[in-house]
């Protein structure tokens, strides 16, 4: 490790992870997802996706969780399994001490929000933003009187930074930014406690980027949000996550924080992603690790651990391609799935 | 009185923005008057000045936003004015038409068949009856049986379809199933029974046309809300906590009514035609005023009289056109997304 860089998390207190006698808001325990897949004659089912694989996750209290993985990896299937939006196969999902993996509550539905990928689609064309904002209002918390909520809206459309006239316009008359602030707005009507971020930057410009990523950090110490952040830009999950988890065809093969992940990989996957990073400092720059092969399919993913056919670090006399391996917890914060480590 | 106009256009751009113009005073006090300004009043949140809607509005009234702005096209006024007159000649031939219902309906007058005179513009049909007038008053029958039986057949289509598409699965498949077995029921035949078996009442034509139209709007409509479920704000919506049917009625179903827009304005004319077959057939009554019964009973006498059938299937055409025109351009009104 270079000293730029252990002074770069050195920097990091403020969203420090946060200490685990809290209890999470979001506990994943073993949830597998997989979607249908129809084909033949008469549209019988003939196979399944698996798109998540037995994940076990847990999101703190004002803490940011990146889920980083490449296209394809489940991410998003996570963030919709949370929002009830896809069925759980197996598996249980708690919003603190209650199960929401069979359908959320209004309660638990105000507390548990989401921001989609495209803002451009996640936007009724036909509504104005006052009525898409007041959506939530009027659903989950039952207001019904238009003043009421035009200045619950107005407040709302003020703390993502837009202004009083945008109240009575059409979706299609703002920008990509500006709509990924309403889209935000709308989020956090109810006052949520954890937001999914389903690439929230993704489909925009770089420069609005990071107003949508440094907005999105002071509303979350505004009003102590945690968020499960997906993302596959790894430099993004840098700047505003505490921590990471490492997705790797539907399952999740690294868990960490910022520092544990990025300065000190221990999984071969997220040692090679990483490695696929660009650099800006010649310093930073690492050999680059080529993966052989491509990912496989998910409707019949490889035997054992999913990552053997591609990995490098594997040798013969390794259990890889029979078991699955456990979750090994190499530190507090830190723990990898793979067979290359023991517990100590 | 210079000086007082500058002072005064720039106090307005400063409220209204940039976008203001500034029109002469006449115009000026030509718009605060409007039924649009004084609806501002009404508009929620006038009474709060934070939240007030009325500059808002004001502005947008200016820059070309509003309906009555968008449909400001020469054919959807055109249409618009097509609709109006025959619209009126409906509701009130008594005071359009200048010839008494007894003397179009009923009366045996002297005169058959005669070529366009100064006592009849549109020149006589059988039994003397005037074509003008016998326009003017069918005008109430046809659109009245046109426009309730696409009303019946778009309310009922528009709700199957709208479920069918989104409900998917076994419900979907029961839908479409009734509706393969609705549409493959010959319409005219169904009438003829109707008609034989419980008499020639409108009503029961009117609802027999109507629920023969359904599986096609409701078709129509499921093709459009599959399209529309799979977006990205359907999610959004079930995230926000909308409701089953209100995801389906408020969210769905205002994003694929411009299909619906269409098909409405050519089955008018489908529906109209509709009872000239019926009457065609010699289901009819006898002092029934109404399009389609007179292009049929004036054909035999084509050659003598040309008029007496050819006004009132051009009164059908117009009228179809009417409300085509009408229907685009309020199609085109209706989407957010359009500029004028």
């Amino acid at each position: 490790m270079t000293e730029e860089i252990y002074t770069q998390t050195e920097t990091l207190p403020s969203k420090s992870v946060p200490s685990k006698k809290k209890d999470p808001v979001i506990f994943l325990d073993n949830v597998s997802i997989s979607y249908p897949v129809f084909g033949g004659i008469f549209q019988r089912q003939i196979g399944e996706v698996k798109a998540v694989q037995n994940v076990t996750l847990e999101i703190y209290p004002g803490e940011t969780l990146g889920l980083v993985g490449e296209s394809g990896c489940g991410k998003t299937t996570i963030g919709k399994g949370i929002l009830g939006l896809v069925p759980i196969k197996t598996g249980q999902i708690f919003y603190r001490n209650s199960r929401i993996d069979e359908g959320l509550n209004q309660k638990v539905r105000q507390k548990v929000q989401m921001v989609f990928q495209d803002p451009d689609a996640s936007l009724n064309p036909r509504m104005k933003i006052v009525d898409i904002i007041g959506e939530p209002l009027r659903n989950l918390m039952g207001m019904t009187k238009k003043l009421e909520m035009r200045r619950e809206v107005l407040n709302l459309l003020e703390q993502v930074s837009l202004k009083r006239e945008h109240l009575d316009r059409y979706p299609h008359e703002f920008s990509g930014g500006q709509k990924q602030r309403i889209v935000i707005a709308r989020a956090l009507a109810c006052n949520p406690d954890i937001i999914v971020l389903d690439e929230p930057t993704s489909a925009l410009d770089v420069s609005v980027q990071s107003q949508i990523l440094n907005l999105l950090e002071d509303l979350q110490q505004e009003f102590d949000l945690a968020y499960l952040f997906i993302t596959h830009d790894l430099s993004v999950i840098h700047h505003v996550g505490s921590n990471v988890a490492v997705m790797y065809l539907g399952h999740i093969v690294e868990k960490g924080n910022i520092s544990d992940i990025f300065y000190n990989p221990k999984h071969p996957y997220s040692q090679a992603l990483l490695s696929a990073r660009p650099a800006v400092n010649q310093e930073e720059k690492q050999k680059q690790i080529i993966l052989k092969g491509e990912v496989p399919s998910p409707v019949n993913p490889p035997s054992g651990c999913p990552f053997h056919p591609r990995c490098f670090a594997r040798t013969d006399d390794m259990p890889c391609i029979e078991e699955f391996p456990s979750m090994i917890k190499l530190s507090d914060t830190h723990s990898v799935a793979c067979h290359l480590y023991t517990e100590e | 009185m210079v000086e007082q106009k500058l002072i005064r256009e720039d106090e307005l751009s400063l409220v209204y923005g940039e976008t203001y113009r500034p029109g002469s005073f006449k115009e000026q006090l030509k718009e605060m008057f409007t039924p649009k300004y004084l609806a501002f009043l009404l508009k929620p949140g006038a009474e709060d000045e934070e939240l007030n809607r009325r500059d808002f509005e004001m502005n947008k009234f200016k820059t070309k936003r509003s309906l009555i702005r968008r449909l400001n096209s020469p054919l959807t006024i055109l249409g618009g004015l097509i609709v109006f007159i025959i619209c009126s000649w409906a509701v009130f031939p008594h005071w359009l038409s200048f010839i008494p219902f007894k003397d179009v309906a009923i009366s045996i007058l002297p005169g058959t068949n005669r070529p366009p005179s100064f006592e009849h513009p549109l020149g006589t049909a059988a039994f003397g009856r005037d074509v003008l007038g016998r326009l003017i008053w069918g005008a109430r029958r046809s659109i009245t049986l046109s426009l309730a039986s696409i009303v019946v057949s778009l309310v009922g289509g528009v709700i199957f379809g709208t479920i069918a598409a989104y409900k998917g699965g076994w419900i979907d498949n029961l839908i479409m199933r009734i509706a393969d077995i609705v549409s493959s029921i010959p319409g005219l035949i169904l009438l003829v029974i109707i008609v034989s078996v419980m008499g020639y009442d409108l009503q029961n034509i009117l609802l027999a046309l109507g629920l023969l139209g359904i599986p096609g709007y409701a078709r129509l409509m499921r093709s459009a809300a599959i399209s529309q479920r799979a977006m990205t704000y359907v999610e959004s919506a079930k995230v926000s906590g909308a409701s089953e049917w209100r995801i389906m009625f408020r969210h769905i179903l205002p994003n694929s009514m411009s299909l619906i827009l269409v098909a409405l304005s050519f089955d008018i004319g489908t529906a109209i035609l509709g009872l000239a077959s019926l009457a065609f057939l010699g289901f009819s009554q006898t002092d029934a005023v109404e399009w389609g019964f007179d292009v049929n009973a004036n054909k035999s006498a084509l050659i003598n009289a040309p008029w007496a059938a050819i006004w009132p299937g051009i009164g059908i055409v117009i009228t179809v056109m009417g409300f085509m025109l009408l229907g685009d351009g309020l199609r085109d009104a209706l989407d957010p997304r359009s500029k004028v």
